[in-house]
């Protein structure tokens, strides 16, 4: 394996042989995860914390079945933004928990960088499960793999990323994984949506959905994010998702075999028409969940590896 | 310096005549923009009869509020709410048009991006009794200086691009930038341990404005002659104080250093109570060996 980071804090890190390890490992996971009996003692005897600083069902449930499934001792803390006052106890929050000896800390966090200042707190792994409009590391993992079961590559595909892109940590994980894998990248959406500087990153910017939506392999929505927003970034629903909303008429100018992906929670109606998120031949968005297990075992897994190693070497004397 | 309006609230000016009655040589509200801009043009007004300078800082605060970087690839990479440099250009536009109507004396407290010099040279060439000035933080320091979200970097404004801060140099050495100053600004380390949008910006400036400031001498972005006119004798012209200059009957102020003599910044050997400095760790050239005010030596071996 060639993954030997200590943390994963984001896929900015991460080179294209890691990511590959990475997805071959999660390869097994899905297998195991298939079975009966899906269990495996990776992390015997560990101790993970999912520690949500932000509102999350779907990722934190994923963590802790990651973690289950792989033997740790799982526990999750909800620490909502109307316990803890933004960012101010953070810093004593990673301490008071590092004290308790966790080796696998999930952390989620509404600031961008939060979790690399917790990172450098801690003696255990930290995994960046979203801060703020940053990164979404296992999200864009998940979504490779996804892709990669698909379309039976992860190179050389032409791929477009549609909606909130301004406010969008997945759009930025995956607008730099699938950049580090060698994909065309386009983005599509209102340019209140779009981040400044996008145009130096490399993709093609469409405003005109049609148009970029022209030949794709890889059509992947972004959840209109209405929480984070100031207000006023577009004028209504309605005319969202007339301009920017999937449906099956703008899909048919996709390429013929193209797959639908959407992170979710989805809106149905405002990004996405309820009939393409459920076409069985198209969307793949129940499978983006899927490998979000595997794939999150898999970092669990490497993650524990690299600690042990690093605590063997380092552990000089012990019994 | 007094406030400009009460409590800085921009809701009703101070006491501009008891206040420069009682020494006061300038009127702020510091980083708070003044929204109202019938009041602020009745404070420039008002000021206009006591001959009192207003320092305003030019921003759009509607765009720059909850920012922390400068917009662009960077900021967006990092996912740092940002805004745009033009925010500056609006809010010096604003006030300039407002010293034009009222024909007060103004000083833009930080000019930090490129785009904000037209309209400056302009309000110049019309007669207007306007100056600006810059941080050394903004002259020594770009954007990408942020790097893994190092607190100690976020500033109002934020760091710009290294294109804007080349330019700011230049108008520096042109005299289009009157004014360095330190703005110090002291934080206790809670308020820079957190995460970089909620963290509290400034750093403390005081006692590397001067090593600071030699980067730009010995980089040849500005000569020492250039350096002293922005550092002591523009500001105290600016405020009518008889300091930053050697004449009869002005305070004998001085400052002895030697401009090569290299050291690396320690933040915790500052001697200021807080600690909070960009240049921690920083190579640096140039050390001040001992200080008078008023003929009394104050720091170094004379002291």
């Amino acid at each position: 394996m060639s993954f030997r980071a200590r943390h994963l804090l984001g896929i900015d890190h991460l080179k294209p042989d890691e990511i590959v390890s990475l997805l071959d490992l999660s390869e097994d996971y899905v297998t195991l995860n298939r079975r009966t009996v899906k269990h495996s003692d990776a992390l015997a005897g560990m101790t993970q914390i999912n520690m949500f600083f932000e509102n999350s069902t779907r990722t934190q449930a994923s963590f802790e079945l990651a973690g289950k499934r792989l033997g740790a001792d799982v526990m999750n803390m909800a620490v909502a933004q109307s316990s803890v006052k933004k960012g101010e106890t953070l810093i004593d929050t990673a301490l008071t928990l590092n004290a308790m000896q966790p080796d696998l800390l999930v952390v989620r966090h509404p600031h961008s960088g939060a979790v690399n200042l917790l990172a450098e707190k801690v003696n255990c792994a930290v995994i960046n499960a979203g801060d703020g409009r940053h990164e979404h590391p296992t999200q864009a993992l998940l979504d490779a793999l996804t892709i990669r079961r698909a379309k039976g590559r992860l190179q050389r595909l032409t791929i477009a990323i549609c909606g909130d892109i301004a406010h969008s940590r997945v759009a930025r994980s995956n607008l730099i994984l699938l950049g580090k894998m060698e994909n065309r990248i386009r983005l599509i959406g209102p340019a209140t949506l779009m981040p400044a500087g996008v145009a130096d990153m490399g993709v093609e910017l469409f405003e005109d959905m049609r148009e970029g939506l022209k030949g794709v392999d890889v059509v992947m929505m972004l959840r209109l994010q209405k929480e984070r927003m100031d207000g006023g970034f577009i004028p209504s629903e309605r005319e969202y998702f007339h301009r920017f909303g999937l449906d099956a008429e703008k899909l048919a100018l996709a390429a013929p075999d193209a797959i639908v992906m959407h992170p979710g929670p989805m809106n149905r109606g405002v990004e996405i028409d309820g009939t393409i998120a459920d076409d069985i031949n198209r969307s793949v968005i129940q499978d983006q969940v899927e490998m979000g297990v595997a794939v999150r075992m898999a970092a669990l897994d490497l993650l524990a590896r690299n600690l042990r190693a690093s605590r063997g070497r380092t552990a000089v004397g012990e019994p | 310096m007094a406030a400009l309006t009460k409590a800085r609230e921009g809701r009703e000016m101070t006491e501009i005549g008891f206040l420069t009655d009682l020494g006061a040589v300038a009127f702020t509200d510091g980083v708070r923009v003044v929204r109202d801009t019938k009041l602020l043009g009745r404070c420039m007004t008002y000021a206009r009869g006591l001959d009192a300078l207003i320092v305003g800082h030019p921003q759009d605060p509607s765009l720059s509020h909850g920012a922390a970087a400068t917009s662009g690839k960077f900021a967006s990479l990092y996912g740092i709410p940002a805004v745009s440099p033009m925010a500056e250009v609006m809010g010096l536009d604003r006030d300039l048009a407002l010293v034009a109507m009222t024909r007060g004396r103004y000083h833009a407290d930080q000019i930090t991006v490129a785009a904000s010099l037209p309209a400056l040279a302009r309000a110049r060439d019309a007669g207007l009794d306007v100056t600006a000035g810059i941080s050394i933080h903004h002259l020594t320091l770009n954007e990408f200086d942020v790097g893994d979200y190092r607190t100690f970097f976020r500033f109002t404004p934020p760091l710009r691009s290294e294109d804007d801060r080349l330019s700011m140099v230049d108008a520096v050495a042109q005299g289009l930038i009157d004014t360095i100053a330190s703005f110090h600004t002291p934080q206790d380390e809670e308020s820079k341990r957190l995460p970089f949008e909620a963290a509290a910006p400034g750093a403390v400036g005081l006692q590397t404005l001067l090593p600071a400031a030699l980067r730009l001498y010995h980089q040849g972005g500005l000569t020492l002659p250039q350096l002293f006119r922005a550092m002591a004798l523009n500001p105290a012209r600016r405020l009518d104080l008889s300091a930053g200059r050697l004449s009869d009957g002005a305070p004998a102020d001085l400052v002895l250093f030697d401009p090569d003599a290299p050291f690396v910044l320690d933040r915790f050997a500052l001697l200021s109570k807080s600690k909070n400095t960009p240049f921690d760790g920083a190579r640096m050239q140039g050390r001040v060996l001992g200080t008078w005010v008023a003929g009394t030596p104050v720091f170094g071996d004379h002291a």
